[in-house]
Order: structure tokens, then C-alpha cells, then sequence
């Protein structure tokens, strides 16, 4: 209800080189300083006030003004968002980011599990897929018994559905873990193999035309904080968040695929897409978990987890072929 | 209340040891199981995580109890007199009001987490007994250092406490 | 940011009252974020901090480190390095001292702590010393500067406490310690020769080994090898995670201990107590600063300290002369892990923003706080010799250290003008 400056704590677990920082964070408080005159400013912090795992305990409690984060880096806590993490998810993240913002909208807004918080953007990754330091994984036989790291309840149920020996650690592990043989492979998107440094140790990369696997991420704001914004302020954030920060996110991870396609083949590491064999083995355990998760999510407060995964679905659809 | 206070020691020192000990038993197994079977421990990181925490909040009781946090000693030449005892008991006083602040804030913490269903990353242990024993432990060690702040550090069996540094 | 100010000077002034550096950290951090924000977000904060610290896979290598250091230094095994090191050296001028240092680097490559390698290295090395004559000041001394190489030379308590508070990468720490190190054990032995050339009396020579004895002696020198082998060897060629190192190399010197009938189940139980008294008092005092530091963030300390110092025109590599500058002066009066859990997290983001590496600051900082250990009025390992020695006078062992000090000078000199010194072993391995 006042006109006076006001700067907003933004927890961020990523190095400020990283491209979330300085190509999503950097330019969103821009346009929030932009939007609103100079009223509200973000003042990213030089370092994390938690782990990653802790920044949606850190906003829900106004430790932190604004984070971002993994849904699933808690693993039990935001059961109606996993449909979107399982395979087929989609592979244009901008697409995905959108459909699963307005899937939000329409369905989730005001689930239990986010209270607290005023969601400002959702976002996905455009397609997790299978990563290996040795030889081309293209069939069943071909990923048994091999180690996989991996993080969350999801992946690790996929591995373990297909033979492989799934190994919970989190991505920035994953170099050591390759080079000290605890693993044989990694699950990333592509980009993220290019943006860790990972090119010399997972050589070879298993395409999923829909996706293997996916993440669901937030950024966030502390809603008793959102509330003691001006009005005029508040409706000045809400014009470039939402969908358009939602979109924003996906765009950033849709420009990092092919650069990283293109340095991976420079590097010469080899593609190849999954045997049909593969993905009717993936597809089989997917028609599994999606069953168990309508079932969880009825459970965790979505009266209708089949309309909220075909209208995702459909709003991804939709926007590919916009 | 002596006896028991010792038995006590060495029945927690004793747990202690073991802890540490199946700490580096893991990591042999862990490190074993995935060069020579290829079959690493599922979880290992998350188990390590685990026993150290075990271990440290089970060792704060005792060595607030011995007075065996790290303190400067610069000016002892002062601060140890006797006129200067009232300042030693309200340090201790200090200490034992942050163990009490924490005792409540992870007693808080462990209502919170069975809501939230926090559960650790690889293994999904609930979250809740965990901070709920550091609760207790916070409290044990709020009492030790309120009572060592009159009484004066209970003894140990160590030779020799070396620090870390 | 004078919030932040303020509770730095608080937490020292605190800890220099004789409250524990844990709660007078905890303390002025608790009270320091319910002034800067409010009282909710300091209470919530306190117990996600210190359960995010204890739930941590990194920091579980300091235990397994220290346990790792007290095997080897309780068992008796310390004691053939220096007999090793002796049938090598014993018999020129100078050679105990010589023979002292040479075993003080080998015990610092499987002991973390500098505290423990000069408690070990006195009870081993100085009643020798003492036998032939040796002046105290030199014994002494030599024994004070070499049991700093035990936080230089990896493993590394204080590098695991850097890494984990500037959230750098520990193995990278730890390689990067190793040519420092190195050269900081050839600059003390040359301080060595040239003070036993000046001044024989001093420094007398012992007797000399035949070659059969060394070869024998030379057999007491493996369990080192092994060990060293081991942990650098598996860090460097990522055989194993830090954390796993440890482990490993705590259980083979337990192991090794009770092949050679050296540990009683008696004596590992104390073993391993003791281990756990030591990494609790380390947990509380990093749970301390990792409050400290989120204040520190809260509280815009870093990004005002860099705006004024900039202002000063104090930038680049200037700034890191200022910096090093104050952990020296700070060294003169405070412990090296109290300097480097208050003050690292403050410096940390100062550094990065002027676009130097983390890894060879932190090295910098430890060379420099690693020479706190060693001069007036507090210096750490000099307290502890004098409780393991209490009849060598303070004063003479300061003395002695005055040569050494010098050394670790110009080392630091070295290692600020070449920090390839610092960073080309960690460019091989990637
Ligand atoms: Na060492
Ligand atoms: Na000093």
C-alpha cells in the first residue's frame, strides 16, 4: 500500500556463470525493476541461504523473499506435480513450461502443497535423457545391470523397471562418480552434459523422441511478502510472470539443446534414438506409474489427475503446433 | 547420580564407536561392492549421512558435558580468576540457552517435517525422528551445560583432546 | 551491512571471553538475523542450517581424517617414520632436525590436523633431539613449523572446512595443496641446513646408519606409502570421492594397526572416542559459521566491503595483498580455523567478483593462517608443544621459529606472484 523502494531477497543455488543466473535470474529482475519504476528491485544474493533440496521451505517461510527450485528434490512432498516428470513429457521445454503452467492454473493453484507461496513461474527441461561413458544404449539388454545416476523417486522407479542399478546422487556428482567407475551412466538433458563439463566421460547419448524422463521446477515468491506489495506493483509483477516467465524458463533450455548437440558431435560422442524395443519397454512401465500416480494424487488432493494430465497433454499439443 | 552419569558416558561413547566403526565398514563395502561385484550399496551417501549425524548429536551432550568446546583461551590469565567466576557461569548460561532454543526449534522442525513429509533424498527416511532426536540432544546438552556452568567439567577417560585445526 | 559489522566484532570479542567460538557464533548470527530481518526467519533458519551441515556427505570426511591421524599417531607407527628418516639423515649436521621435518611431512600426508602432527611429531622427534644436544629453539621450532605442513600437505581438516563454507571443490583443494606443500617442506629444510651451518653447536650431528639398518628401517616407512598411495592416488586419479578416501584410509591404518599387534580392541574403542570428541567440537563450530556467513549474506556485508575497497581503488591483485594482509595480522592474535570459519565466507565472494579462483585463494589464506600457528602472541602449535614439552621455555621456541616464519614469507610471496605453483597439478588431471 506504500510507494517506497523495496528490494526482494532472491536465494539462487546455481554459480552466478551458471546460464539459469545470468540468463533467466539477471534479466528477470531487470524487468521487474523495468515493470514496476524502480519500486521493486531483486537483490540476488552472492550466495545460497540453504541447500538446494531447502529453497521452497526457504520462501514458504520468508527466510528468502523469491527461490527457485526442483519440485522433486523433495522427494514425497509435491505428489500431483510427478505426472509431468514422468517419460513423454515432451521435448520443446517452452512448450512443456507453458502447457504445465496453465495445467497449474487450471488444476493445482490451490492444492495444499503450495500453500504459502505465490508461484511466479513453472518450468521444464525439455526432455531428460540417458547418458553412457562407454557404448551406445539403445535396446533393454543393452541398460541392464548398468549403473545410472540419478536423482528423485521417478528416475530411480524407471531404472529399476528397465534392470538397471539406479545411484542417488545429485548432478554436480556426476563427474567424480564416472571417473571412480561408481557409474556407468547419468541421466541429464543434453544440455546439462554440455553445461557440467561431462562430454569426456559420457560419450555416448540415448535420444527419446518424447523424453525419458523430465523435471519440474518453480520460482517462487513468499506470499505474505507478495501481499504487502502495492497493488500497482503486484499487478506489474503478474504481467511479466506466469505464463510469460514460465515460457521464458523454457526458452532458455530450448537454446542450450543445440548448441550442446552441436559441441557433443564436435567432441565426437555419438546420438542415437532408442530402439522401438526400448521405448515400448519405457512406455510400458509409463502406462505403470501413471496408473499408481492417479491413484497417489486423488490421495494428495487433485479430484481429477486424468483431466489434469490430458489437459497438460493437450496445452503441450496445442502450443508445438502454434 | 554420579555412577549413573558415567554409565551413561560410556554407554553413549560406546554407540559413538560403533557408528564411526560401521561408517568405514560402509565405505568399504560400498567402495568393494562396486569395483569387484559392480553392485554398489543402494543409498550409501544417504547411510553415511545418516550415522554422522547419529554420531555428532550423540557426542554434544557429552562434550558440552566436558567443557570440550573449542574455546580461545587469550586472556585465561584473566578470565580464570576468581572474581571473574560470575562471567564463567553466564557464559555457560549463554551456551545453555542456545542448546534450550535449539532444543525447541528442532523439536518445531520435527512437527513440520511429518506434514511436509521431508524425507531424505535417496532412502526416503522420514525426516521427523531425525530432528526430533536432535531435539533431545539439544536438550540433554542444554542441562550439561547449565549444571557445568556451577559444577565445573565432568571428567573424561582422554589422554589428550587435540583439535582439529 | 553495520549489523553485519557489528557481529563480527561481537563474535570475536565473545570468543575471546571464553565463550565457546561455536555459541558465540551461533549467538551473535541468532541475534544478528532477527535484527537484519526479523526473529522468525532466524529461528527458522537455525535448524534448516545446522541439519542441511550434519546431513552432509562432504563434511562426513573430517571424521574419518581425524580418526585416520589418530591411528597412526596412537599406535605407534609415527615413530618408525622418524626412525626411517633418521638412518637416512641422523648423521650429517643438522640431521635430526632434518630427519624431524622429513618425518613431520610424511605423517602430515595421512593427519589433517597441524595440532596433531606437532603433538605427534613432539613426542616422537624431541626426546632425540634433546638426547644429542640440539638447542631448543631449533628442536622445538623445527618441530612447530613442521606440524603445519599437516593442514597444507592433503588431507586437510581446514581445506574440508574451506570447501564446505566457500562451497569449493574439497578434491580440488586438496590437489591443489600438494605442490605448496611440497615446497614448503624444501624451504624448511633448507632454513634447517643453513642454521645448522651457521651455528654447529646447536645442531650436532647423531650417528650414522649402515646401509643394511636403513634398509631395515626403511621397512617401517610402508604403512605411509600405503596410505599416501591410497588417498592422493585415488583422489587424483578419481578412484574415490573424498568422503570414501577417508574411509578407506581409516579402515587400512586400522587395519594395518592390528596386523602389526599394535591396537588393542581396548585401545581402538579410546581411539575412535576420542576421534568423536574432536569432530563434534569442529561440527559445532562450522554450524556457528555457517550461521555467520548467512548473515553475512543477509546482511550485505561482502557486496559493501567490495564497494568500499573498490572505491579505495583497490582492486585486482592489490586487493588480494590487502585481504592476506588481514588474515596475517589476524593470525597474530586468533586460531587459523577460527580465521578461516569467521572470515572466509566474508572474503569469498569479494574474490570471485574480481574474477580470481577460489581454489587459489583458498590456499593463500591457509598458507597464511598457517603461519598464525607459528607466531606470537597466540600461536596454536606452539601451546600444544608446550603442553607435550613443558619444560621448553615459549619465548625460545618463538626463537626458533623466527627463520621459519621467514620461509613461509617468501613462500607466500612465491605463491601469490606464480599461481600456477597453486593451480597446474589440478590443469593435469582434467
Ligand atoms: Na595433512
Ligand atoms: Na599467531
Amino acid at each position: 500500500a506504500q510507494a517506497q523502494a523495496q528490494s526482494l531477497n532472491l536465494s539462487s543455488w546455481v554459480p552466478p556463470t551458471h546460464f539459469i543466473h545470468t540468463d533467466f535470474l539477471v534479466p528477470f529482475a531487470e524487468r521487474v525493476a523495468e515493470v514496476t519504476g524502480g519500486r521493486v528491485t531483486l537483490n540476488i544474493l552472492p550466495a545460497p541461504l540453504g541447500g538446494p533440496a531447502q529453497h521452497w521451505e526457504l520462501v514458504r517461510n520468508g527466510i528468502a523473499d523469491i527461490t527457485w527450485g526442483n519440485f522433486t528434490y523433495e522427494p514425497e512432498r509435491f505428489i500431483p506435480m510427478w505426472f509431468a516428470e514422468f517419460p513423454n513429457a515432451g521435448t520443446n521445454a517452452e512448450a512443456q513450461s507453458v502447457a504445465l503452467w496453465r495445467a497449474y492454473e487450471e488444476y493445482l493453484s490451490d492444492n495444499p502443497a503450495f500453500a504459502g507461496v505465490k508461484m511466479l513461474g513453472l518450468g521444464l527441461f525439455g526432455g531428460g535423457q540417458l547418458h553412457h561413458g562407454a557404448r551406445a544404449i539403445t535396446t533393454p539388454a543393452d541398460i541392464s545391470n548398468q549403473k545410472f545416476r540419478m536423482g528423485g523417486p521417478i528416475q530411480e522407479r524407471m531404472l529399476t523397471a528397465l534392470g538397471a542399478v539406479p545411484v542417488a546422487a545429485p548432478a554436480t556428482r556426476a563427474y567424480e562418480m564416472l571417473e571412480s567407475g561408481v557409474i556407468d551412466g547419468s541421466l541429464h538433458p543434453v544440455e546439462s552434459v554440455m553445461n557440467f563439463r561431462l562430454e569426456g566421460v559420457l560419450t555416448h547419448h540415448t535420444i527419446f523422441p518424447n523424453g525419458f524422463y523430465d523435471a519440474t521446477f518453480f520460482v517462487a515468491m513468499n506470499e505474505a511478502r507478495w501481499n504487502r506489495l502495492s497493488e500497482a506493483d503486484r499487478d506489474a509483477i503478474a504481467g511479466i510472470t506466469g505464463e510469460m516467465l514460465s515460457a521464458a524458463w523454457g526458452r532458455n533450455f530450448d537454446q542450450q539443446h543445440p548448441v550442446a548437440v552441436e559441441k557433443l558431435t564436435t567432441a565426437g560422442n555419438s546420438f542415437t534414438e532408442a530402439s522401438e524395443e526400448l521405448i515400448g519397454a519405457v512406455n510400458a512401465i509409463y502406462d505403470e506409474m501413471v496408473a499408481d500416480w492417479i491413484v497417489a494424487a486423488k490421495g494428495a488432493g487433485v479430484a481429477d489427475p486424468e483431466a489434469l494430465l490430458a489437459f497438460y497433454q493437450a496445452s503441450y499439443a496445442d502450443f508445438v503446433g502454434e | 547420580m554420579h555412577i549413573i552419569v558415567m554409565r551413561l558416558r560410556r554407554g553413549i561413547e560406546t554407540l559413538i564407536a560403533l557408528v564411526l566403526f560401521s561408517m568405514v565398514a560402509l565405505t568399504f563395502a560400498d567402495v568393494i561392492g562396486r569395483r569387484i561385484i559392480g553392485r554398489p550399496i543402494y543409498g550409501a551417501h544417504d547411510i553415511t549421512e545418516h550415522l554422522m549425524a547419529l554420531a555428532v548429536f550423540a557426542g554434544l551432550p557429552l562434550v558440552t558435558a566436558a567443557c570440550l568446546h573449542l574455546t580461545v583461551d587469550l586472556f585465561d590469565r584473566v578470565l580464570m580468576k576468581s572474581w571473574m567466576r560470575w562471567w564463567r557461569v553466564l557464559a555457560g548460561l549463554i551456551v545453555a540457552t542456545i542448546f534450550a532454543l535449539l532444543a525447541w526449534l528442532f523439536f518445531r522442525q520435527g512437527m513440520t517435517a511429518g506434514q511436509i513429509s521431508e524425507v531424505s533424498q535417496a532412502l526416503r527416511i522420514p525426516r521427523g525422528p531425525v530432528y526430533f532426536y536432535m531435539s533431545a540432544s539439544c536438550a540433554l546438552s542444554a542441562l550439561a551445560a547449565a549444571l557445568t556452568a556451577f559444577t565445573g567439567p565432568v571428567p573424561t577417560d582422554l589422554d589428550t583432546a587435540e583439535d582439529a585445526t | 551491512m553495520i549489523i553485519g559489522l557489528t557481529a563480527m566484532a561481537a563474535a570475536i570479542v565473545l570468543a575471546f571471553l571464553r565463550v565457546p567460538l561455536a555459541f558465540a557464533l551461533l549467538g551473535v548470527s541468532i541475534v544478528g538475523i532477527g535484527l537484519t530481518l526479523n526473529w522468525n526467519v532466524a529461528f527458522m533458519l537455525l535448524p534448516m542450517t545446522i541439519s542441511e551441515a550434519v546431513l552432509s556427505y562432504e563434511l562426513a570426511v573430517v571424521p574419518m581424517f581425524i580418526l585416520m591421524g589418530n591411528v597412526i599417531s596412537k599406535t605407534g607407527i609415527a615413530q618408525d617414520l622418524f626412525r626411517a628418516a633418521y638412518a637416512f639423515f641422523g648423521h650429517v649436521r643438522g640431521g635430526l632436525a632434518l630427519s624431524t621435518m622429513t618425518a613431520c611431512s610424511g605423517f602430515s600426508a595421512v593427519c589433517g590436523s597441524s595440532y596433531a602432527t606437532a603433538a605427534t611429531m613432539a613426542k616422537v622427534a624431541y626426546p632425540s633431539m634433546k638426547r644429542y644436544g640440539y638447542a631448543d629453539s631449533l628442536a622445538a621450532g623445527t618441530i612447530a613449523a613442521g606440524g603445519t605442513l599437516g593442514i597444507l600437505i592433503p588431507p586437510s581438516i581446514i581445506m574440508v572446512v574451506y570447501g564446505i563454507l566457500t562451497q569449493t571443490n574439497i578434491r580440488d583443494m586438496f590437489i591443489a595443496g600438494i605442490v605448496p606443500g611440497l615446497l614448503g617442506v624444501a624451504m624448511y629444510l633448507v632454513v634447517i641446513r643453513l642454521i645448522a651451518a651457521r651455528r654447529p653447536e646447536d645442531a650436532p650431528a647423531g650417528e650414522r646408519s649402515t646401509w643394511s639398518e636403513r634398509f631395515r628401517a626403511l621397512s617401517g616407512v610402508w604403512p605411509f606409502v600405503l596410505l599416501f598411495i591410497l588417498i592422493i592416488g585415488g583422489l587424483y586419479g578419481r578412484l574415490f570421492t573424498p568422503t570414501e578416501a577417508a574411509g578407506m584410509g581409516a579402515g587400512l591404518a586400522m587395519l594395518v594397526a592390528m596386523l602389526q599387534r599394535r591396537m588393542s580392541l581396548q585401545l581402538l574403542r579410546q581411539i575412535i572416542i576420542d576421534t568423536a570428541y574432536t569432530s563434534v567440537s569442529l561440527y559445532a563450530v562450522l554450524f556457528g559459521a555457517l550461521m555467520l556467513s548467512r548473515l553475512l549474506t543477509l546482511s550485505g556485508l561482502s557486496s559493501g566491503i567490495l564497494a568500499l575497497v573498490t572505491g579505495f581503488g583497490l582492486d585486482g591483485i592489490l586487493l588480494i595483498l590487502a585481504i592476506l594482509l588481514v588474515f596475517l595480522v589476524l593470525g597474530c592474535v586468533m586460531d587459523s580455523m577460527a580465521i578461516i570459519l569467521i572470515f572466509a565466507p566474508l572474503f569469498a565472494p569479494i574474490v570471485v567478483s574480481q574474477g580470481f579462483d577460489l581454489v587459489w585463494f583458498g590456499i593463500l589464506i591457509i598458507v597464511a593462517t598457517e603461519i598464525a600457528l607459528i607466531t606470537p602472541p597466540i600461536g596454536m602449535n606452539v601451546y600444544v608443544l608446550k603442553a607435550v614439552l613443558p619444560s621448553v621455555p615459549m619465548v625460545r621456541v618463538f626463537k626458533g621459529l623466527v627463520p621459519f616464519v621467514a620461509a613461509d614469507l617468501v613462500r607466500l610471496a612465491l605463491l601469490i606472484a606464480f599461481p600456477a605453483l597453486v593451480l597446474w597439478l589440478g590443469t593435469t588431471i582434467r
